[in-house]
């Protein structure tokens, strides 16, 4: 089949481009970037004792992770379900908690957190400041803390998580904010609008999904953290684990592991189709 | 004896007389890291009148109309809005003088989640007590019914319930003049309203905004890049040149000649 005729001209050769400029200064500032970053590595490498055999040997090696774990867990003891399942409700319920509290708190920081809201620039580096401690912080070192002033009890690492989750959902929120439209804003500004009346209904109709659409996200990072606190004392799935581990009961550890892989996924899944709802 | 609302309106024309004009702005003077973008500015705007402000980029036309209403802060010169001096006032009577004044924006200033008869309810909240204003289904049944009268006059009754990101910008732009009417200024303030918006639905714009000066005695102050459409409607045409008034002439008046030397600098012709 005969191809369609070219156009007169399609091929002609464009016009030379101009050389492009050189900045020996920018190539130098690459050049040392490259160097820190490989000494940084080098560094770190040889600061926590890493070594290719103790790599090869940990993975695959007669005390190696496949075969002294992964090789005993098989098959997953399939009578452990229903209490790894009961617990991984728990482990929900203090995610779902904490997402929430740390949500509430976080809307309720916006008019201060976001730049382009606060009042003054010192409240705005107030609010900001906390948060940044609060994220600072690590969730286990938290949870330790609240250990001793709470109790052994999931309540605590609801508590632990919130307060970290206010740390950063605080400022992803606040960003969202800050990069939002604000013409509707100062429309409703100009319409003698107050501060108040602004906020709600100028700025949280305006972020709302992007809102919605970070909470979702941070919900299956929550559930893989309640876990972690669990471990340390905060119950769910997190406690059970860390108890069968420390009886060398890998074949129940594995069907734990295997509740929490779907309970992620699930939540993983569900969450995107949300987000992509929205 | 008076009723709430006539007495509302004696406190707000606290003088003998009305004021003649909605707005004057005279000798207004601001400036940005050292640049003069205002240079003693004067106009003024009466009731029922609609008058288009034209000039090149970075010729102060946006600048002064945010100084109009306080937005920004001018360094010299007296604003008066419905008879009230805004450089005196502070806080809470700026913000309820500044209510006499609705600004209609460039962008399309809708939150967009929301129901066209959402966003224009929102116009009334600066008389609303937060009680009574929280969420959107919570706004007095008053206000609801002024909404959909505003709705009804700008043409947009029967996209009350659409969401705003689903309207195109000339009906968003009828509904963003909507809130305004809602508000109850005397004075609406337009920013170039129609620049993203197609000739037809430009004209539509315009149309609606000489209407509501003509027929609701509003003024209107419209800062345009399209000197046909002021011509067209506007009842007087101010042209601006470097941050000066260069003329104020009824549209008849208005060569083309003038229209060209306001544009004339920024092309070295």
């Amino acid at each position: 089949m005969a191809s369609a005729p070219i156009p007169a001209g399609a091929l002609q050769p464009g016009p030379p481009l101009p050389a492009r400029p050189v900045r020996s200064a920018e190539r130098w500032i690459k050049l040392l970037a490259a160097a820190v970053l490989l000494a940084l590595l080098v560094f770190a490498w040889l600061d926590v004792g890493g070594s290719l055999s103790n790599l090869i040997n940990g993975l695959f090696g007669s005390k190696g992770i496949f075969r002294s774990i992964v090789g005993p867990s098989l098959p997953p003891n399939t009578g452990a379900i229903g209490e790894g399942l009961r617990a991984s409700v728990t482990t929900f319920c203090v995610a779902v908690l904490s997402i929430a509290f740390g949500v509430i708190a976080s809307v309720l920081m916006l008019p201060l957190a976001a730049r382009n809201l606060a009042p003054s620039r010192s409240a705005y580096e107030l609010v900001r400041g906390i948060q940044a401690v609060l994220r600072a912080i690590p969730e286990l070192i938290m949870m330790l803390l609240f250990l001793i002033t709470v109790g052994i009890n999931p309540f605590s690492a609801v508590l632990a998580l919130t307060l970290h989750g206010i740390g950063v959902k605080g400022k992803l929120f606040a960003e969202a904010v800050e990069e939002m439209d604000m013409t509707p804003v100062e429309a409703l500004r100009v319409a003698g609008a107050g501060r108040l009346q602004v906020f709600l209904h100028a700025v949280l109709p305006g972020v709302q999904n992007t809102l919605i659409s970070l909470t979702l996200y941070r919900l299956d990072a929550n559930f893989r953290s309640a876990v972690t606190l669990g471990a340390v004392g905060g119950g769910g799935i997190g406690f059970l684990i860390d108890n069968q581990l420390n009886d060398f009961q890998f074949k129940v550890v594995a069907t734990y592991l295997v509740i929490m892989v779907v309970w992620v996924l699930a939540i993983e899944r569900i969450s995107t189709l949300l987000r992509a709802r929205l | 004896m008076l009723g709430p609302a006539q007495q509302d309106e004696s406190i707000k024309w606290s003088g003998a007389v009305a004021p003649d004009h909605s707005l004057s702005i005279r000798g207004v003077r601001k400036s940005f890291a050292g640049t003069e973008v205002l240079k003693g500015v004067d106009l003024e705007l009466a009731p029922g009148e609609i008058v288009a402000v034209l000039g090149a980029n970075g010729c102060g036309k946006s600048t002064l109309l945010r100084c109009a209403i306080r937005l920004l802060e001018p360094d010299a010169g007296e604003i008066r809005l419905c008879g009230r001096d805004l450089a005196s006032l502070r806080g809470k009577e700026l913000r309820e003088a500044r209510r006499e004044a609705a600004v209609v924006f460039q962008q399309i200033a809708l939150v967009r989640r929301r129901s066209a008869l959402q966003n224009v309810c929102c116009g009334a909240l600066g008389e609303l007590p937060l009680r009574r204003s929280y969420a959107s289904n919570a706004f007095p049944h008053e206000v609801r019914e002024r909404a959909a009268l505003a709705l009804q006059r700008v043409g947009m009754l029967d996209k009350a319930w659409q969401p705003a990101s689903t309207l195109s910008g000339g009906q968003a732009q009828r509904v963003a003049i909507a809130r305004a009417y809602c508000q109850r200024a005397s004075v609406i303030l337009a920013d170039e309203p129609v620049s993203a918006l197609d000739p037809r639905a430009a004209e539509d714009v315009m149309e609606l905004l000489a209407d509501l000066a003509h027929r609701d005695r509003l003024g209107v102050l419209v800062v345009l890049h399209q000197p046909e459409l002021a011509l067209r409607y506007a009842d007087r045409v101010v042209g601006m040149l470097l941050g000066e008034v260069v003329f104020d002439a009824k549209p008849p008046e208005v060569s083309p000649q003038r229209v060209a030397e306001l544009y004339q600098h920024l092309h070295g012709a």
